[in-house]
């Protein structure tokens, strides 16, 4: 008998589905956000009032921005079982092609929450007449892509991502401390170390490279060397999904 | 039609389904021309596999038992009257086989079990 | 009923440490069948049933549905498949009913819109409720919606009437004869209540510690399998090449009752021929059947 197979769904339907749903998701946290915000707003217009907002926009610190990017697939991830039997990979998609779209519909939503971001923040400073050092907000996406990359390959590349998470800065943490304790600094072999296995030569080459670009071409290619980068350790990551192959 | 599944039953379940509507042909419930339910119905009231439905109806109706109008479904032959001393003598057969078994169960014989049978329906028909 | 293999597992084997899950399984549904693959709780039932949606692979063997490769083609064998899980619990609780429905539909380009509306009003499914809201029944049957709405080739059904109360059991099942009546489907369904179900099977499977002890069609089972009640002189003892599911044996009399496995008549003549005095042989039902090769003693 020949048989008419039931055909898989099309990749782009799929994609455009997972934008939607972790969107749907995301809707709580993104309610306790805007109300935050809110709040925050209500803050700094009082002071720009009062003539008191210049403490409000002198930082440039994208650190917390950078922690949120590379902690956010967590929050993509909270209600899908990644390993084992989860209803997700009851779905007849590829795994790995799964797991990406899952990712990218996450990137979508940070980079739309940071856009507002930024938007708003640059409405703000605009308000209260202050010369902000408007940080070129390319920079802060295209950073905040690959940290959102490479913490999405923890999330997907280790099974306790946030015991292996901790586990590291308490390592590091513990390290620094016999280190400045007992000066039982390392800092001389890791260095030998480094410069056997080439390491200074790569980063010679791209800061050499670097230099001899205009700035937009040098954001380019530092961002494009990163992307790639946390790409590359995130498909690594995924390895662990492939259909084909035992856990 | 009221068809009851036995579980305990050693016989295939589409012979059941076949014994059931043999039944109530010799019965009356069941008439020449009536409707059956449909496969989709049966399977569904009896909780059993459609396909076994169909096995029933397929065997019976290559017995002449039963029939199929295209578009309007299955119904009891027409020439069903004449069949039911054949029908009748299978059903009888059964019952009596299951009798026959009950009585061995008890150590009982034949002999036995038929004087007590024909003394049970004289008392029935003298109360009645 | 079709020669074609709507399932098949060869040689499939799994361990968990030091737990043996399934041990050299080779499976067998034909196409059409409604499949009864029994055995006690983690006898690996839900663990085939993972196999052959690749959502597990195995340590050694390979799966098929339909022809395909359950490890190489994983995405294609899952678009043919229904799958109820064991769990009742849905990893979206916080979705409603009807949005899940919508997820679910989009990954199934078969699925039947009209039929889906007509499933969750027969189930009584509250679409507008969320998904983590819904009691142990009504989410197992939504769940039962989910799998049957894309009228899929294989249905896998692991412990379908976990959950449902008694009345509701009856009117899913004969829902799902009715499905079975519209829509040529394949069902495997893997249970330990084998009695709610067995009506609806034609095909059983016993596993006993991760191994396939009988696959026959449920008529052959049911042949296989007899209540022998014998009479037999003091100090009697079973022969050693009869194979014996159960025994009933009071001390006092002489009268015992043995489950056997065999073709009946042969059985019988090895137990007259060994001396005992076989007084009546009586079939089982679907279930006790079963239960015959799960408590088989003696076996290896």
């Amino acid at each position: 008998m020949e048989r008419a197979l039931h055909p898989a769904p099309r990749g782009r339907a799929v994609l455009l589905e997972q934008v939607r749903i972790v969107g749907l998701g995301l809707r709580r946290e993104a309610v306790v956000a805007a109300i935050i915000h809110a709040v925050v707003t209500i803050v700094i217009v009082v002071d720009i009032v009062r003539r008191q907002a210049g403490t409000w926009f002198d930082s440039n610190d994208w650190t917390t921005l950078g922690i949120a990017a590379s902690l956010f697939p967590f929050v993509v991830w909270r209600r899908d079982a990644r390993f084992g039997p989860a209803f997700l990979w009851t779905l007849p998609v590829d795994r790995r092609r799964l797991a990406l779209a899952k990712v990218f519909a996450g990137w979508v939503w940070l980079i739309a929450a940071l856009a507002v971001l930024i938007l708003w923040q640059n409405a703000l400073a605009l308000l209260s007449g202050v010369a902000y050092p408007r940080t070129v907000p390319l920079m802060a996406l295209s950073g905040a892509t690959a940290l959102y990359l490479l913490g999405s390959a923890l999330v997907l590349g280790l099974r306790h991502p946030v015991r292996w998470l901790l586990g590291t800065i308490g390592v590091l943490f513990l390290l620094r401390i016999l280190n400045e304790a007992f000066g039982l600094g390392p800092d001389g072999r890791t260095e030998a170390f480094l410069k056997s296995i080439g390491f200074f030569l790569v980063i010679d080459a791209v800061e050499t490279t670097a230099q001899t670009l205009g700035p937009l071409a040098r954001w380019a290619y530092v961002t494009f060397l990163w992307i790639g980068a946390a790409l590359a350790v995130l498909l690594a990551a995924l390895s662990r999904h492939r259909e084909r192959r035992r856990d | 039609m009221l068809v009851n599944l036995d579980p305990n039953d050693g016989r295939s379940l589409y012979l059941q389904i076949m014994d059931e509507v043999r039944r109530a042909i010799v019965v009356g419930t069941l008439q020449a021309e009536d409707p059956l339910p449909s496969v989709r119905e049966l399977a569904g009231e009896l909780v059993v596999n459609p396909r076994t439905v169909s096995q029933a109806y397929q065997e019976l109706e290559r017995e002449g038992v039963i029939y199929v109008r295209r578009g309007q479904g299955t119904f009891v032959s027409p020439a069903v009257k004449r069949g039911a001393g054949e029908r009748r003598r299978k059903l009888t057969r059964e019952v009596a086989k299951r009798a026959l078994l009950d009585a061995r169960r008890n150590g009982l014989d034949a002999e036995e079990l038929v004087t007590m049978i024909r003394k049970l329906a004289a008392e029935e028909g003298e109360t009645e | 009923m079709s020669d074609e293999l709507a399932a098949a597992t060869y040689g499939l084997s799994m361990h968990y440490g030091r737990e043996t899950a399934l041990d050299g399984v080779d499976l067998r549904v034909p196409e059409g069948a409604v499949y009864l693959l029994l055995g006690a709780n983690g006898a690996g039932k839900s663990t085939t049933m993972k196999v052959l949606l690749n959502l597990e692979r195995p340590d050694a063997g390979s799966a098929e549905v339909f022809g395909l490769d359950t490890a190489s083609q994983g995405p294609e064998v899952r678009a043919q498949v229904g799958y109820l899980p064991e769990s009742h619990a849905h990893d979206y609780a916080w979705m409603t009913c009807r949005r899940l429905l919508q997820h679910v539909a989009l990954h199934y380009p078969a699925w039947d819109h009209a039929y889906a509306a007509h499933l969750v009003d027969v189930f009584g499914v509250r679409v507008e409720r969320k998904v983590g809201t819904l009691s142990k029944g009504e989410s197992r049957r939504l769940q039962f919606v989910l799998a049957l709405a894309h009228r899929p080739p294989l249905l896998l059904l692991d412990e379908p009437t976990d959950g449902l109360d008694p009345m509701v059991r009856n009117r899913t099942l004969a829902q799902l004869a009715e499905h079975l009546a519209d829509t040529p489907t394949t069902v495997i369904v893997a249970t330990h209540h084998v009695h709610e179900v067995e009506s609806l099977a034609d095909h059983v499977g016993v596993l006993r510690d991760g191994r396939l002890v009988a696959q026959m069609t449920r008529d052959e089972l049911r042949a296989t399998v007899r209540r022998y009640r014998v009479e037999v002189p003091d100090g009697w003892q079973m022969p050693p090449d009869v194979r014996v599911a159960s025994a009933r044996r009071p001390r006092a009399g002489r009268e015992a009752q043995w489950t056997l496995i065999g073709e009946p008549d042969a059985v019988t003549a090895r137990l007259t021929a060994a001396g005992a005095s076989v007084s009546e042989v009586t079939p089982l039902a679907l279930e006790e059947a079963a239960l015959a090769f799960m408590s088989e003693e003696g076996a290896a």
